[in-house]
């Protein structure tokens, strides 16, 4: 089959099948689409896919129910057709602005359906146009054409343990928001850039991607996408399915995009993984919400969540339990004077983790902390007779990670496991990341064996952070008291308040951001009202595109200067860690830097100045 | 599945494998001066790496037309570390015990890595017992001899080596790179694992409302 035929077939079916009843609501067999991914032949993974296959279609939803109106719920939302791809851009330019972790907001998922009575066989029905000789898996993204972001009144749920519900409220109500505050060099269009190496790579480019993806040709790739979104929100998955869904979804839409213009002109690999890497982040932002435990609301938690949950607690647990622990206790031969800025910046580092959704941004402040405490390790190399390796190396993550407090580390790295693309996720990458769970592992299970130390002075250390603990729990629960006794009232109000109302310090732009987002989960009709101001949806392209291109101007304009905030600040801590070094040359290693790498390594930095202060 | 190009054109054509190699032992045998003295020595271009040398990676030509990449994991040998060392296991295709021939202690630790590999690494994980600091020779506090035996009866890879002379250093990773499965890992990068996806129709299925 040709290419032409191809790519019109595409757009015959992104048109015709996956948006038929938000076209035409006719109770029609074509509302569902599915998706079918092949790959090699492994049997086991069939059987997987066929329970999967099966779940798809316990939730699918009725049509015919849909389009007669007896599903009350759905009605409403049918009730505006829309212009998915146009409301999808808008979702796009979200994406591309929310990289700061963002309080969910609860879904509503009312359709939970009944059981699958038939699992549809899909191999007949396939359109030979994709046909290919080594199907294995065939995955149903069906469409269904009402998103289900709900009230938030599940936030209300008082059915669970009241120190989980506190737990809870703690990480969806205090921790999540907060990065903003103490980094507010964040800005939504700043994202890491990995230290760099002497192999030929590119910078990553989201814009870029963005603005490619954006192209109006690309719009049945848009309808892909949220017709995915949609689905996938539509019930809770175990880890397995989401793992399976996400990274099937990826591959179809990748294979997909480059059928499509601007896509299918690229001939640069490195350009081709600039694709993925866009993907990836487009997709996992979205589903951020759903896929990171701890943002996940509590109803929509799967078992293996929750579990990823309970470790973050025990590690929280330990980090406070173990805050007194300094280099001696862990052996590391690094007297700290000079070197805790080190220890500071490398702190810094880690801690952006939760400022970002994608995984491939979580890896990138992991690398940046790992290299600058190599930066320390080949500063004392020396003077302290360590060597670069491991067993210098380890203790030291260990060390800065109690000294970093970074939260919810178990979730972030089992995101990171499960969602990082497998072929990004190798070498050096793939070291430095089981690295940091060997160091959260260690701390999850810190205990007097494994810490040099007398036993007096450990009982009594440990002793006095237990009260210090006890002490902030019993404030914490009455804070939630306080808090819960509010929810109940007004949740909305009050969330509207706080994102925008309190957080009064913040740019515009993310205060937009944050509304916009908190409208997408919340209120879907309104949203549907706000992003197509004009009457008819489907015709003021050029609008949008005006509107679109504002926000841009205005998010560089903010992403320029809180770089350039950021590198006096990094200044700043460079000039402690170096006082041999003249400040001006400091900012003149910062700046060409900065410039060079497209987001200022510290890393990078770091080894630099190394370089020139020996 | 195309098949690894590489083979099909024969001689002519460069073959190229990656395996990962984890590095064990206890802290002071000189487990990373071994590998960064392999890094450093060998003929191919050594490349840096990123981030720092607990992960490094070094070429070795086995042949005139095969080349092997070494991935190599450095492991913390401290005690504390000891039962996480696992996480560093999964997919490794090799594995560097090392001891200090000075030190009758450390076989023992070498022993007990060993078992673990058994226990928890991939089946076909090759496992390379050495001996470090030859060049302290007249300091020996284990025979070749018992530790050859010992490797012997386990059948594993048994050399010694000198990380500061860097005597039988690249020899020890050669004999590793020629016991490593060559051809079946040529034919898994030949699978370039292509994932095509499909399209289609479905028919719609009953939707049951939650009585909750």
């Amino acid at each position: 089959m040709s290419f032409q035929n191809v790519r019109k077939a595409s757009q015959e079916k992104a048109q015709g099948l996956l948006l038929p009843s938000l076209q035409s609501p006719q109770p029609s067999v074509s509302v569902s689409s599915s998706v079918s991914i092949a790959g090699s032949a492994h049997t086991a993974d069939k059987t997987t896919l066929m329970d999967f296959l099966g779940q798809f279609d316990k939730d699918r939803p009725e049509h015919h129910d849909k389009a007669s109106g007896t599903s009350q719920h759905e009605e409403v939302e049918e009730s505006e057709p829309e212009e998915p791809s146009e409301k999808e851009e808008a979702k796009i330019e979200e994406s591309a602005t929310a990289t700061q972790p963002i309080e969910p907001e609860p879904e509503q998922s009312k359709q939970e359906s009944g059981p699958a009575t038939e699992k549809a066989s899909d191999s007949e029905n396939r359109p030979n146009e994709q046909k290919s000789a080594d199907e294995e898996t065939s995955v149903s993204l069906e469409h269904i054409t009402s998103t289900s972001y709900g009230e938030g009144e599940e936030l209300n749920d008082t059915s669970d343990s009241e120190e989980e519900e506190e737990e809870l409220k703690a990480s969806q109500k205090e921790e999540l928001p907060k990065p903003k505050k103490q980094d507010d060099k964040k800005l939504p269009t700043d994202y890491p850039n990995p230290p760099t190496s002497n192999k030929k790579s590119v910078v990553f480019d989201f814009q870029k991607f963005l603005t490619m993806f954006k192209n109006k040709q690309c719009e049945p790739i848009h309808k892909y996408l949220r017709s995915f979104l949609t689905q996938f929100s539509q019930r809770t998955w175990t880890v397995d399915e989401q793992v399976k869904l996400i990274k099937d979804f990826e591959a179809f839409l990748y294979d997909k995009l480059l059928q499509y213009y601007p896509f299918n002109t690229i001939q640069d690999e490195l350009e081709l993984d600039n694709c993925k890497e866009g993907l990836e982040k487009l997709v996992l932002t979205r589903l951020y919400s759903q896929v990171f435990a701890p943002a996940t609301p509590k109803p929509k938690q799967s078992p293996q969540q929750r579990e990823d949950l309970l470790k973050d607690r025990k590690y929280h647990t330990s980090l406070k339990l173990y805050d007194w622990i300094n280099p001696r206790h862990l052996d590391i031969p690094v007297s700290l004077g000079l070197e805790s800025n080190f220890v500071k910046l490398a702190s810094g580092e880690i801690n952006k983790i939760n400022n970002y959704k994608s995984p491939r941004d979580k890896i990138i402040c992991i690398l940046n902390c790992c290299k600058i405490i190599f930066g320390l390790i080949r500063q004392q190399q020396k003077m302290h007779q360590i060597e670069e390796n491991a067993d210098s190396f380890v203790p030291l993550l260990i060390y800065v990670l109690l000294q970093a407090k970074p939260k919810y580390l178990y979730s972030n790295l089992q995101y990171i496991e499960r969602f990082r693309l497998e072929e990004f996720l190798v070498g050096e990458t793939s070291y430095y990341v089981s690295t940091l769970e060997i160091a959260c592992n260690f701390i999850i299970d810190l205990d007097r064996d494994k810490l040099t130390i007398e036993d007096e002075e450990f009982d009594e250390q440990l002793a006095l952070a237990k009260q210090r603990l006890e002490k902030q729990k019993e404030e914490k629960k009455q804070r939630n008291e306080q808090k819960g006794a509010n929810d109940i009232l007004s949740p909305i109000p009050k969330k509207l308040t706080e994102l925008i109302g309190s957080n009064s310090n913040e740019s515009p732009s993310q205060v937009l951001t944050k509304s916009a987002e908190m409208m997408k989960q919340s209120i879907s009709s309104s949203f549907n009202n706000l992003f197509q101001t004009s009457p008819s949806p489907s015709e003021t392209p050029a609008k949008q595109e005006l509107i679109d291109i504002k926000k841009l101007s205005l998010e560089e304009h903010e992403h320029q200067e809180t770089m350039r905030k950021q590198r006096e600040e990094t200044t700043d801590a460079l000039v402690s860690m170096f006082p041999n070094l003249d400040r001006e040359l400091i900012t003149d290693v910062v700046a060409s830097k900065a410039r060079t790498e497209g987001g200022g390594n510290i890393g990078d930095c770091v080894d630099a100045l190394l370089e020139l202060s020996h | 599945m195309s098949s690894n190009t590489a083979t099909e054109h024969g001689q002519s054509a460069m073959r190229f494998a990656q395996f990962k190699l984890v590095l064990l032992g206890e802290s002071a045998v000189g487990k990373s001066s071994i590998v960064h003295r392999f890094v450093k020595d060998s003929f191919t271009d050594s490349r840096e790496s990123t981030i720092g040398a607990a992960f490094l990676t070094q070429t070795i030509q086995i042949d005139a037309n095969t080349t092997v990449k070494f991935e190599i994991w450095d492991t913390a040998g401290q005690e504390r570390y000891r039962s996480l060392a696992s996480m560093y296991y999964r997919n490794a295709q090799a594995a560097l015990v090392v001891f200090d021939i000075t030190q009758e202690s450390s076989l023992d630790k070498a022993k007990y890595w060993i078992k673990e590999l058994q226990k928890q690494a991939s089946s076909g994980i090759v496992i390379a017992l050495v001996g470090n600091k030859l060049d302290l020779e007249e300091e020996r506090k284990i025979s070749k001899d018992e530790a050859q035996a010992f490797a012997n009866e386990l059948g594993l890879m048994y050399a010694e080596v000198s990380a500061k002379t860097g005597e039988k250093v690249k020899d020890c990773f050669k004999d590793i790179a020629l016991k490593l499965p060559l051809e079946e890992k040529l034919s898994q990068q030949g699978q370039r694992r292509r994932r095509t996806v499909d399209l289609n129709q479905r028919p719609s299925t009953n939707e049951q409302q939650c009585a909750c």
